[in-house]
């Protein structure tokens, strides 16, 4: 995929800090939305791979941005990042959001996180092949 | 005495005084005066209540009159105050005491009237003065002294039933007390841990980050380093003063100890957070809204040795576990709560063994067996055991003994709450300082019952000792 994208979504701006911070060296372009809302307006000007939302958040909360992330950008990588992990929270995420892996809140940078947005990537490169028929020469990986 | 209440019970006038249903009288008489003692006992024989298995006695000393209370009940005592071995009203608050059932009409001479009044409240249900009265006063007195005494022990019963039935509520309501601490609580310690996922989220992750920085920077000053040297080994004025400067400002900032601390600050750091971070998950478990709410049938010896393979790295090599499990029916729990228990007694007892520093190993005896309705496991350590003072605290919430950063206090709780409140079952715990601790856990077989009137329950004991 060209120029792969990774849009983080969390109501705490210092969360969504952290994040930049500790992501910027990696292979993927990352984008922060402060709100449901807001990563919807970047969904629409942006071509985003992978979401990655908290589940708890003011007006919009997670779950109901998943289910318009898929509705409206099909092909898009659900994740889920939250402090909440009772049963309930977790089969909502996964029956309703469709999602592919749910992180937990606090993370392990290297081994967990990192791995698992890469892994989300990949996952984004096995599920939608025709969009890969990129021009010859064109790299995905080796730019990543 | 039950029985008294069912005799006399027709009024003095006007054939017997006794009911019915009425069975013979053992009246016993004590006076050291032969003819005094003659004289009562002919007295009753010809009393219109006079049965003819009714057993009348007499004595003369007060060693005698006990002897004879000891060996048979009496109904009635007619006692003299004045006995050669024995005197006053102190005999007559020993005979209430030792024989609560014998009704005592004390006899007291004509010159001390103060004494009658004062044996009433020494234990006496009535008194004759000698010389005023005859056969008639007496079987009325008999006749009143069994009537007050039959009051008094029904009175005494609903009394002691009443005070029984008080400190039930008493219990069931400190039960109910700590039931709905721990529920609130737990909502509480819910809600705070899951927001402190936050928060504890981005500082971790920022100090990865930091640390990744501080490789980088580290990298950069090397270079500095290299620089410096070079520069030093081609003096040019300028140059050279700005190195001095370098140089006087390392030493003044101590930025080679800071270089050296670093790694030291960033991994005490960590350990802070991993720390924090467990904090979070006891909390979460304590109130256990993380947990399945599914309940199966179980055989809890699973439980006791999955337990042990999971607190395999506390319980080490210094402990010595011996098991004897008996066989037992499965019984309906919920598995993981029930396994948390036993880890959390297992733990506490090995963390206990360990703050002796004792020279040998320390042992952990884990008993089960089936009880019928009830399968019961023990869990004793030969630990330091739990002082007398402490013993009623060790299930509040956040009481603990371990230093801080070591326990957060709501092991033995969580315990409680999933065993009492989530089984209907029951923890009891023995210990003796010096000695050990032993918790016994009995769980009901069936699994606790769906719908649940707690106090009737009579579920457990929750502080015996």
């Amino acid at each position: 995929m060209e120029n792969p994208t990774v849009l983080f979504v969390d109501d705490e701006v210092r969360l969504l800090q952290s994040l930049r911070r500790g992501l910027m060296d990696e292979p993927y372009r990352c984008l922060f939305a402060n709100s449901g809302a807001e990563a919807l307006e970047i969904l629409k000007k942006n071509k985003v791979h992978v979401v990655v939302t908290d589940m708890r958040m003011p007006e919009m909360n997670g779950l109901e941005l998943l289910r318009k992330v898929r509705e409206l950008y099909p092909d898009i990588v659900r994740m889920v990042l939250s402090g909440y992990t009772q049963i309930t929270t977790l089969l909502t995420a996964i029956n309703e959001g469709h999602i592919y892996k749910f992180i937990t809140k606090p993370w392990k940078l290297e081994e967990e996180f990192k791995p698992m947005v890469r892994e989300a990537l990949k996952y984004y490169d096995t599920k939608n092949p025709s969009k890969e028929s990129a021009p010859a020469g064109a790299s995905t990986h080796s730019s990543s | 005495m039950e029985q008294t209440n069912t005799q006399l019970c027709r009024g003095s006038s006007g054939g017997s005084m006794r009911g019915q249903e009425s069975r013979s009288l053992s009246i016993l008489i004590v006076d050291d005066d032969p003819t005094c003692r003659t004289l009562l006992k002919k007295m009753l024989e010809k009393s219109r209540m006079r049965r003819a298995d009714d057993r009348i006695i007499c004595v003369g000393t007060k060693q005698g009159m006990l002897e004879h209370l000891a060996q048979y009940p009496f109904d009635v005592l007619l006692l003299d105050l004045h006995l050669p071995d024995g005197d006053g009203l102190e005999m007559v608050a020993q005979v209430n005491r030792q024989y609560p059932a014998t009704a005592i009409i004390v006899i007291t001479g004509e010159n001390d009237k103060t004494a009658d009044l004062t044996a009433m409240s020494y234990g006496a249900q009535d008194y004759l003065t000698k010389g005023e009265f005859n056969q008639a006063s007496l079987t009325k007195s008999i006749y009143f002294a069994l009537e007050r005494k039959k009051n008094q022990i029904q009175t005494q019963k609903a009394l002691e039933e009443l005070a029984r039935a008080h400190k039930q509520l008493q219990k069931a309501q400190a039960q109910m007390v700590q039931s709905e601490k721990m529920a609130s609580i737990g909502h509480l310690a819910a809600g705070v841990a899951h927001e402190m996922n936050t928060p504890v989220g981005f500082v971790a992750s920022n100090f990865e980050t930091l640390q990744t920085y501080l490789t980088k920077l580290k990298g950069l000053l090397t270079l500095y380093e290299q620089l410096c040297e070079v520069l030093e080994k081609n003096p040019y004025p300028p140059v050279l003063e700005k190195l001095l400067e370098i140089r006087h400002y390392r030493q003044e900032k101590k930025i080679d100890f800071i270089l050296a601390d670093i790694q030291d600050l960033f991994t005490e750091s960590q350990e802070g957070l991993q720390r924090v971070t467990s904090i979070i998950q006891n909390l979460r478990d304590f109130s256990r809204i993380d947990q399945s709410t599914e309940m199966c049938d179980y055989d809890i010896n699973d439980g006791i040795r999955s337990t042990l393979v999971v607190a395999r790295n506390e319980i080490k090599y210094d402990m010595e576990v011996v098991t004897e499990l008996g066989t037992l029916p499965k019984i309906h729990c919920h598995p993981g709560q029930i396994n948390q228990v036993f880890l959390n007694i297992l733990v506490n007892a090995a963390q206990a063994i360990r703050s002796q520093n004792r020279q040998g190993p320390g042992h952990i005896y884990i008993r089960t067996r089936d009880e019928g309705d009830f399968v019961v496991c023990e869990i004793e350590d030969d630990g330091p055991g739990i002082p007398s003072e402490i013993l009623s605290k060790i299930f509040d919430p956040f009481f603990t003994t371990k230093p801080a950063g070591k326990g957060t206090g709501l092991g033995l709780s969580v315990s409680y709450d999933i065993v009492v409140s989530k089984h209907q079952g029951q923890i009891l715990v023995d210990s003796e300082v010096g000695k050990g601790t032993k918790f016994t856990i009995k769980l009901p077989r069936e699994g606790p019952k769906e719908t649940t009137d707690r106090i009737s329950q009579e579920q457990s004991e929750h502080y015996s000792v």
